[in-house]
Formats: C-alpha cells, structure tokens, sequence
C-alpha cells in the first residue's frame, strides 16, 4: 500500500493539465491584468484614510515604500511563476515547496483574501456610486459623513450578487476586454497625477500642503503601509495567468516587475496630487489643513481631492471607478472560486466545492460558499476592517510564497529549469518577510477586527485540514512515493538511525557493511533506502513498474539482519537527492552514508549531481565513501586538517574506522602549512578531549608544499585510508563550490571518506529551507 | 526646521524607493533575457554561469 510523505516534488516542466488552455495572453495583456487589479479599491479607499492617519508626506511615503516592498515579493512570484508556469499561483508553490498542509492554507487564505477584496471592490462601487449619484444627478452637497450608510450597503450587496450571478453564467473578461478597460482607468489615473503636477507648478504655494510633513509621526507609515498593501496584490493573478501566457517563463516575471513599478509611479504622482489639489485657502476648508480636510472624508476622501483638482473630475472618477472596481470584483470573484474549487478539486475541502453545473460548466458549489464570504463582509464589517483583513490576509499569503522562493531554490535548483533568477537571493525574499510580518502586526493599530477575523479563518483552516483535509486530499503527482518498506522486528526504535543512501543496489551489502561499524560505534540501527528516479516521461505512479533494485534490497536485508537489524526502505521520485533528504529528515537520521564512485563527470558539481545537493541540504552529518569495500581494513589513517568545522568529525570517523585494535594502527592528523596560523595540536587534543577519544592513536604532522592538493596526495600514498572534510559553504550561499577536499578526493586512488558534519543552527534552519 | 528635515528626507525617501524599484526591474529584465538565451537553466547552471565560473 502506497503511503505519501509531506515532500514534494515537480518536474522541471511540471506536469501539465491534461486539457491545456491556450496560450493567447500577451506581454502586454498579462501586465495589463496586473494593473487592473491594482488600480482599483485599494487606491481610491485607501488614499484618504491614508492621508488622514499618516499626513501629506506620509501619504506619498505610504505608497512609495509599499512599491519597493511590493517589487520584492514580485520578484519571488516572477522566479516561482518562471520556474513552475502554471495556474494555481501560490497554492501550487507551496504544494511544491511545503507539501499539503501548507499549500492548504495557501488556498485557504487565497479564497478568503479574494473573497474580502471582492467585498472591498463592491463596497467602493457602492460608495462612488451613491456620491455620483447624490453629487451630480440629484445636485446635493457631498456629505461630510464617512461612515457607510444603509444605502451604500444594499447597493454594495445587490452589486456583490449581481457578479457572482454573473460568475455563475460563466462569464469572465477575456484578457483582451480587460486590457482595454485597463488601459482606460490607468489613463485617467494617471491623467489625476499629471494634473496634479503641472497644478504644482502653476500654483507653488501648494506644496506648502506638505508642511507638516508628518503631523502624526513616521511610525504611522507602517499602519498605513499595511492597510494599503492590497492595492499592489496584482501580480499575485498574474501568477495565475501561467497556463494562458505566451512564453511564460519570460513574459510572466516581466509583467509582474513592470506591473509594480508602473503602478508605484501612478500612485506616488496620485498621492502628490491629492495633497496638492485643495488651495490652503479655500473658505471650503473652515482653517483646516488640507490634508486634515481630505482625511476627514476618510474612503471618500480621494473623491473630494479629485473634486478640488480638475472640473468634472468627480464625474470622471466615478466613472472610472465604477469600470475598476467592477472588473476587480468579477475578477476577485472568480480568482477566489478557483481557489476553492482547487481545495475541492484536491479533496482537501468537501467534493461538493468542486461541482461543476452541468450547463454552465462553472464550479456553483464553490462560487455559492465564496457568495457567503463576500456577502457577509458585505454587511457585517465597516470598510476600514474590510480593507485591513484583506491586506493581512495578503501579507501572509506573500509571506507563504516568500518562504517558497527560498525552499524550492534551495530544495529543486538542479530539477526546475527556470525563466528568471532574483539577484541577491536570498536578500529580497528575507527582507519582503520580515517588513510582511511588520506590517501584519502594525495593522492591529488600523482595525482589531481584521486581527481576530485572519487568524480565526487561519486557524479554522487548520482545523478543517486536520478533520477532513488530511485524510481526504488525493495523492498527486508531485510527491514523493513509498514503494515498499520493511522494518526489522529488532529494531529499537529509541535508537538513533544511521541512513544509508544506496544508489547501486548492487553495491548495497559493501556499503551497509561499512556502516555497520558506524553503528555499533554510535550504537545506532541501520536504515537502509534506495531511490528509484521515476523519469519525468512516465507518471510518478508509474514508478512501481521500476521497483529495480527491490529484489537485491531484500536479498541485503536477508544476509544481513542476522547478525544487526536493518529497515530498509523502497521510494519513488523524481529527484534522488531530494527524497534521500527528505527520508533522513523524516527518519530524524543521524548520519547518512553514501557510497561514491570516485569522479565528477560534471564541472558544475564537486562530488556529483546526487551527491552535492544532499550535502548541501542534508539534515544530518554525510560520510560518503569512496572504495571503502566491506573486506578492507585501515590500519594507517590519514586526516587532513586546516581548521573547518568538519574537521571534528574527520577524526570521530577516522578513529572509528580505523583498527585501533591492531598492532601498529594510528590516526595521523595533517596540516600543510600554506602561510594560514592554525595550531593543529591544539585543536586535535581538544577534539580528543572533547570526544573521548583516545589519544595514543593519535599523531600530528605537518609538511610543507606549494600546492597542498599535490602534498595531501602524496603523504597519502603511505596510509590506507584519507578521511577529508568537506567545503563548508555560508549559510546564506546555495551552492557549495569545489574546492581543496573535493579535489583531493577526486585524485587521490586511496580509499577516501569525505564527511560533512551538521551543525544545530543549520540543522534548525533546514527543516524549514 | 524639523519639517524641512522631515521634507528632505521625505523626498530623499520617495526618490530612493523609486530607483530602487526600477533598478530592481532594469536588472531582472536583463536577467530574464540573459536566461531566455541559454538552453540550460537550472539554478545551478544559471548561477555558475552568472557568476562567471563556467
């Protein structure tokens, strides 16, 4: 019985749906869908309450900063969506980066942060609505009130209704329609902007607004950062688009980027405009500063700016306010069925999400319960809580997908072939968190609602994931698979476990056999595993037709566990390195020993294409042996030392491996002077020390040589066995490079073990990346 | 004067984002082209090329 593990895992192409979607959209189109859904609520609500809490200077900033915040996370989305160029946005990375549970909670909080836009779309149609209607067709006076009147709500019900009517007919705009009224609201906010700067020049005593620059403080930026971040969620649908683009690994990143930095431009010229559109002297401002003025009108405070600042400008941004938001709320809408329906379609929520209408082919089951949301939000919460639910809901969902840029590029950098690569990886990502988090937290300050409604809906997500989730979702093809596993009667399963990684199963009883001295020296039982790399040709299912290698496995198991208990294990997967880490951190290894055949065929590895990512992602201490067959003994051992930290665990092997017993068997430890101080006395008498080792095995020696490659080949000639530490990479680097060990152990002809040892702050950080 | 500070600074701010944010995005275009070109295009592959090993 097949049983999945939480990895997971894609091929470089993925796996593409069986009915594919045809590729029509454009560069220009895909950016265009961005900049719809950005040019919409989030501006034209947020504007005012933002000048309101954070004042004229604040505003810009406001804005501003989020550009720059916002481009971070782009560029995370721009590499995932380059690298895995398919629908479902973030649920699919964290499927991929973070197994089920995670990619769960992604379209979890995907459903609910479109659904709650969508009311936010609908309440600002509503709102502009009503003002135009009050203002232009009935002549009255705008309302100094901001509060949302019973009108405003009804309108904003019946429109909520009207669209996902309209979901449920099946009609969504075509990338073509949505550009063109994408292209119209982005030039009229821009025209906004533009007025606003040539008003500047015309009237200088304007920027006079500005003074005081930051009348609340600059701490307020962060609350007003956080409410407005919805506004530059875009390119979250872009990622969406990944099926329906042309050349997505190069159109899709692009968009995203160009999205974000033209959108930031707009609303900086915007907010510049709507500090100066009112003259400090006009009566109508009552010896109020203007941005005191603006703010009063809080969500309706960006009409009355836009008002001030051009004839006809209320007319003209009802109208366009009116095509944005009602484009938004069609497309939240349906980008929050599909989320639902995904979790449905995955039977991680009841099949009845995933009902499709048998006439109108759309999802019913899903759209009915996203109706719920939206409608509910609709008419319980002030927009205030709205908008700040949605941003939070967003920040963590970014949050999500910024986690995965880090976990899939250090996890599947050899498997996916990627379309764009972020400069100063893991720089943007670690910074996009951390100011997420901020933002997150700050917004408490904006809406204590939108703190209880998130992790209420979080942690209810948790819930019905543990309940049903779980135990329902199907198994894709993306996972990791366990072909057979058989545990030892014997077993202790206190013990701590050694794995054994087994590529050849042919050479399986040499390896285990070297290891069992491993493990009675750690007392330590043996986990025996043997990958088999499905070929992405084949579905991963079909990889138990390929249980190569079951029957020599056995044959191991049978020879051995009479004289020490061994489990073995049988997996199937894409990507041997990525399942043998997987499976060592599932077993909580403590070691994994590998065998190597002693060349690198390609010059991008220093051990091999299996090899280096285990070592660089393993979650335990690698001893990897070269020519070390089961019938050889070492009595004259040679480790080399220059201070790294896996030296420490060069020696412990070294003394294990070595026959210590014998007449005659030392451990030598060696330094080649190359100019660098490293007192090698010291530091094997304190690893003696340290490890209880016992010193009278024990020698030092230290020799000179120009090339110490050259040196350490040569002083080796005289022992059975070298015993070298690998390259410690940085922890922030991703790909260790070849240097000194994994040359030597390249040319040396002698038995060779390399080992790497783990330490806990890694070890700790790898669970997570 | 505090508010000529906070003003420069404001500015300074806004036009630091700003450049950022189209450096960011003159960069990453140029990435995107540079990889649209090559056949191969692991992480791996890109990065040591990118960083002139190869």
């Amino acid at each position: 019985m097949a049983t999945t593990e939480h990895s997971t895992q894609v091929s470089s192409e993925g796996h593409a749906p069986h009915g594919e979607l045809s590729r029509e959209l454009s560069l220009f189109q895909i950016t265009m869908m961005g900049l719809g859904m950005m040019i919409g609520a989030g501006v034209f609500l947020g504007m005012g309450i933002s000048i309101s809490k954070a004042g004229p200077g604040g505003v810009v900033l406001t804005f501003a900063f989020n550009g720059l915040l916002a481009v971070f996370t782009a560029m995370s989305f721009a590499e995932l969506s380059s690298a895995i160029p398919r629908a479902g946005g973030a649920y699919n990375f964290a499927r991929i980066g973070f197994g089920r549970r995670a990619s769960f909670l992604a379209g979890w909080m995907e459903w609910f942060a479109s659904s709650v836009a969508g009311s936010m779309y609908a309440m600002t149609f509503s709102i502009y609505t009503i003002l135009f209607i009050k203002s232009v067709i009935l002549g009255v006076e705008q309302a100094d009130t901001s509060s949302i009147t019973l009108a405003e709500r009804g309108l904003a019900v019946v429109t909520a209704l009207l669209f996902i009517y309209i979901n449920y007919r099946g009609a969504s705009e075509t990338g073509k329609i949505g550009a063109i009224i994408t292209v119209g609201q982005t030039i009229f906010v821009v025209a906004i902007g533009l007025v606003g700067v040539f008003t500047a020049l015309r009237h200088p005593e304007r920027l006079t607004n500005f003074s005081p620059f930051m009348p609340h403080g600059w701490s307020r930026l962060l609350m007003t950062m956080g409410f407005t971040y919805v506004a530059f969620e875009g390119y979250e649908v872009i990622a969406q688009a990944g099926d329906e683009a042309k050349d997505p690994r190069r159109n899709l990143p692009k968009a995203m980027l160009y999205s974000v930095l033209i959108v930031t431009v707009i609303y900086v010229l915007v907010a510049f405009a709507v500090v100066v559109s009112v003259d400090s002297r006009d009566p109508v401002l009552n010896g109020m500063r203007p941005d005191t003025w603006i703010g009063q009108a809080q969500e309706k405070g960006f009409a009355r700016a836009v008002d001030k600042l051009m004839p006809f400008g209320h007319l003209i941004l009802t109208l366009a306010v009116i095509f944005s938001s009602t484009s938004a709320l069609n497309a939240t809408v349906y980008s929050a069925t599909r989320a639902s329906y995904a979790l449905g379609r995955d039977r991680m929520l009841p099949a009845w999400f995933a009902r499709i209408h048998p006439v109108r082919k759309t999802p019913y089951g899903a759209l009915i319960c996203t109706g719920v949301i939206v409608l509910s939000v609709v008419t319980l919460l002030p927009v205030t809580d709205v908008a700040s639910s949605a941003s939070i809901m967003f920040l963590m969902l970014f949050f999500m997908v910024n986690l995965c840029v880090i976990k899939i590029r250090r996890c599947m950098a050899d498997e996916l072939q990627y379309g764009f690569l972020m400069p100063l990886f893991p720089l943007f990502p670690i910074l996009a968190i951390i100011f997420q988090i901020l933002l997150a937290v700050w917004l408490i300050h904006m809406s204590w609602i939108a703190w209880i409604v998130a992790p209420l809906w979080i942690g209810t997500g948790f819930m019905v994931y543990q309940v049903y989730g779980k135990s329902h979702a199907t198994i894709t093809d993306d996972e990791i698979q366990v072909l057979d596993e058989q545990r030892h009667p014997q077993t202790d399963r206190d013990k701590i476990a050694i794995m054994v990684a087994v590529a050849n199963p042919a050479s399986a009883e040499d390896l285990v056999k070297s290891t069992i001295r491993l493990c009675r020296a750690k007392d330590a039982s043996v986990e025996l595993i043997h990958m088999v790399s499905v070929p992405d040709q084949l579905a991963l299912t079909d990889g138990r037709a390929l249980d190569l290698g079951k029957e020599a496995i056995s044959t191991v198991m049978r020879d051995l566990s009479e004289h020490f208990p061994i489990n073995t294990t049988l997996r199937y997967c894409r990507n041997a390195a990525r399942g043998i880490v997987a499976a060592a951190r599932e077993k909580k290894c403590r070691m994994l020993v590998m065998g190597w055949h002693g060349r690198c065929r390609h010059s991008l590895f220093s051990i091999g294409s299996t090899v280096d990512p285990i070592i660089e992602q393993s979650p335990c201490d690698v001893v990897i042996l070269k020519n070390c067959g089961a019938d050889k003994t070492f009595k004259k051992v040679l480790v080399p030392l220059a201070g790294g930290p896996n030296g420490a665990l060069a020696l412990e092997i070294a003394d294990i491996l070595c026959e210590t017993g014998s007449e005659g068997a030392s451990i030598t430890a060696l330094n080649v002077d190359t100019g660098r101080h490293f007192d090698i006395d010291s530091f094997v008498s304190e690893q003696i020390k340290k490890k209880g080792l016992d010193r009278k095995h024990f020698k030092v020696q230290s020799i000179t040589a120009s090339d110490p490659i050259e040196g350490i080949c040569q002083a080796a000639e005289a022992y059975d066995l070298l015993v070298l530490g690998t390259t410690q990479k940085s922890i922030l680097s991703q790909f260790a490079s070849r240097s000194i060990p994994e040359d030597i152990a390249c040319c040396c002809d002698k038995p060779t073990v390399l080992v790497k040892a783990n330490t806990p702050v890694k070890s700790f950080l790898k669970r997570w990346f | 004067m505090q508010d000529i500070f906070d003003i420069a600074l404001g500015c300074a701010l806004v036009a630091f984002s700003l450049a950022c944010i189209l450096w960011l995005t003159v960069w990453s275009r140029r990435i995107i082209e540079y990889v649209a070109q090559r056949d191969e295009s692991t992480a791996r592959h890109l990065l040591n090329e990118l960083n002139g090993n190869d």
